[in-house]
């Protein structure tokens, strides 16, 4: 039998039995359209983290106290920004005074090979004030040589902290023009006006371009770290170390080099874990997809168990249609049809009824897709995905037809046409 | 020279401990052109004698040939080969695919030999007319009378133009008009083809149409009956009329 004279037969079947057949379909629709969905969900999350770790810089380092695990916590929310020193001590109750990075480490540590430059900030969240409006920001604290060097943005309008600067600010684009920009006010200009830093007068010499993400420096204000120290009154201790790793040296290295040195500073042996972090761009974006993936995994694995559900449906409607067309397929057989014509018959109306299925599914879930977006869950649905979607459709058709499949080519044919 | 044999054909049914023995050692040869009757009462084993003819089963032992080849040293697709070349095989239950048009059931024999499509329609157009049901062309078995549909099954037995035309009890869902109108048609097939017709029944009017009749009792050939000579003529004689 020809292959396509035995799928119009089999579609004539698929459509003698429709609503048993779209109740199959609707089976591996429910299936498909889950996996394609809850899949683009977690991709779509991948895409957004992405987009908001891009605005580390990509020959930056990162390190701040405390350990591994636990500032990689906070420098999800707040690599930018950060709580009072040492921000681990939050999560690890055994770290002592002594895990702090200070500035005469930074100091050695800017002796290494690699290093351009290094910017030790000093960052806290403090009230500002301007004019009647007050809010809560962090004020973060950086050497005006280092400073241009660790900016990933441009300068929007006025300077940045020159080295005689002492009550100068350069602020980020949302201070500018979201967080002290009234609805009722025409646009505010705040460069060259004075703001209060916990009732410091500063003046704004410079506002930043748009960084976008939540690790950029759009809600934060620059002081020079000489003042952040008196105001901070903190003079040892950093919240964070910016190095700016030489054109040509590898950041990956330097950070382990870093690392090396910064152990042996805290008299730690090389297999001691660290009592500080570490973090580059691609190590942050490394930390934030493994956890992304865990998802993709997570609910690609649910999605899945409701696809093998419905292909238990296409199992059950194929048993029921070797059943009830018993008695034909031994009329196929007395009329000399093979046991391989047979089982193609049978394999290709549960192939369609998955194909189907996965098409309608595939529909589904770009609804869903839209639907997820007004609730501003981001989800992408790629090609690969939806050429998944089918092809696993496919695939739980075949094999959910291939045992009925079998038993049906197995029948002899008197006992097939005795049935009834 | 013999179109079909069995030779020493036995047929066990086993159902637990008890066996059931539907063929007791069968000879039968039958040749070319001829038009055989099987007669015998419910139970007899004539239908499993035309199924050993039809290639549809196998026997407990004993061989079964068609034009010299033993269906012993065939496989499975071996004998599907043979039910698609050789045999036409009209069902008493007619057997159609309830699903697929008149045309189709005709043309399914032709599919599964994978005749080129423009071939296979013009000869579902043939045997259409034939049986005279070229108007009923969509129509599913369903919308027929039972003499429509079981024109349907002999257009299709003969849609592969087979040597053997094998009927179980052909009119045995028939009215009595509808089943002179079937049995008409296949003696004029024997008559004007040269086809070997093998017929299962248990009617004597269906049985005189042939002009050899086979008596089966308990599994055994009782009596193998020719109606050669006057008696066949004035037979044709009677059917003129």
């Amino acid at each position: 039998m020809k292959l396509a004279d035995s799928a119009e037969i089999a579609l004539t079947n698929i459509m003698h039995q429709k609503l048993r057949s779209w109740l199959t379909i609707l089976g591996i629709v429910v299936g498909v359209a889950s996996i394609i969905t809850l899949i683009s969900i977690s991709m779509g999350m991948q895409e957004n983290v992405t987009k908001q770790t891009s605005v580390l810089g990509a020959n930056q380092i990162t390190i701040t106290a405390g350990s591994q695990r636990a500032s990689r916590m906070m420098g999800m929310g707040l690599a930018g920004g950060g709580g009072g020193p040492p921000p681990g001590a939050v999560f690890e109750e055994d770290d002592s005074e002594t895990a702090a990075v200070t500035f005469k480490e930074a100091d050695e540590l800017r002796s290494l090979s690699g290093v351009s430059v290094i910017d030790a900030r000093l960052s806290e969240r403090k009230d500002i004030v301007y004019k009647t409006k007050n809010t809560t920001l962090s004020v973060i604290g950086t050497d005006p040589d280092a400073f241009p060097e660790t900016l990933s943005v441009e300068l929007e309008n006025g300077r940045l902290l020159g080295v005689s600067d002492k009550y100068s600010a350069v602020i980020g684009y949302n201070v500018a023009h979201a967080v002290f920009d009234g609805e009722d006010d025409d646009e505010v200009d705040l460069l060259n006006n004075q703001i209060e830093i916990d009732g410091v007068a500063f003046k704004v010499v410079g506002i930043l371009n748009e960084s976008g993400g939540m690790a950029g420096s759009d809600n934060n204000i620059y002081v020079p770290i000489e003042t952040a120290q008196d105001l901070f009154d903190e003079d040892e201790d950093v919240s964070e170390l910016i190095v700016v790793v030489k054109d040509g040296y590898n950041v990956d290295t330097i950070a382990s080099d870093l690392e090396t040195e910064l152990k042996s500073l805290h008299d730690l042996s090389d297999d001691e874990d660290a009592d500080f972090s570490v973090v580059t761009a691609t190590s942050m974006q490394s930390a934030v997809s493994s956890i992304t993936d865990t998802l993709t995994l997570f609910l690609g694995g649910i999605a899945s168990i409701s696809l093998i559900v419905g292909g238990i449906g296409v199992l059950n409607t194929m048993f029921m249609s070797v059943l009830e067309q018993t008695k034909t397929i031994g009329v196929f057989k007395a009329l000399g049809a093979k046991d391989s014509d047979i089982i193609r018959l049978f394999l290709i109306e549960a192939a369609t009824l998955g194909f189907i299925g996965g098409l309608a599914g595939v529909g589904l879930s770009f609804f869903g897709s839209i639907v997820l977006s007004m609730f501003s869950l981001p989800s992408a649905i790629t090609v690969e995905l939806v050429a998944m979607g089918l092809f696993f459709s496919v695939i739980v058709g075949i094999v959910a037809g291939i045992v009925p499949a079998r038993n049906a080519a197995q029948i002899s044919p008197i006992e097939a046409l005795r049935y009834e | 020279m013999a179109i079909i044999e069995l030779r020493d054909v036995v047929k066990e049914y086993k159902t637990g401990k008890t066996v059931f023995s539907a063929l007791r050692g069968i000879n039968l040869r039958i040749d070319k052109g001829e038009f055989v009757s099987i007669m015998g009462p419910s139970g007899s084993g004539k239908s499993t004698m035309l199924h050993f003819l039809g290639f549809l089963d196998k026997p407990t032992s004993g061989e079964v040939l068609i034009e010299g080849e033993a269906m012993s040293k065939m496989d499975r697709d071996g004998l599907a080969f043979i039910r698609n070349k050789k045999i036409g095989y009209v069902f008493q239950s007619f057997n159609l695919a309830p699903t697929l048009s008149v045309a189709k059931n005709v043309e399914l024999p032709l599919i599964i030999r994978e005749m080129d499509k423009a071939e296979r329609e013009k000869k579902v157009r043939d045997m259409l007319s034939l049986v005279h049901l070229l108007p009923k062309w969509d129509n599913v078995p369903s919308q027929l009378s039972g003499g429509e549909k079981q024109r349907v099954a002999i257009a299709r037995a003969l849609s592969t133009d087979p040597d053997i035309i094998l009927a179980d009890e052909p009119t045995g869902n028939l009215d009595s008009a509808s089943g002179k109108d079937v049995m008409d048609f296949i003696y004029n097939l024997w008559k004007g083809h040269g086809k070997t017709v093998v017929i299962v029944t248990h009617e004597p009017v269906v049985a005189a149409y042939a002009r050899r009749t086979v008596h089966i009792r308990d599994g055994q050939i009782e009596k193998d009956v020719s109606q050669a000579g006057r008696k066949a003529e004035l037979h044709e004689l009677k059917l003129k009329k």
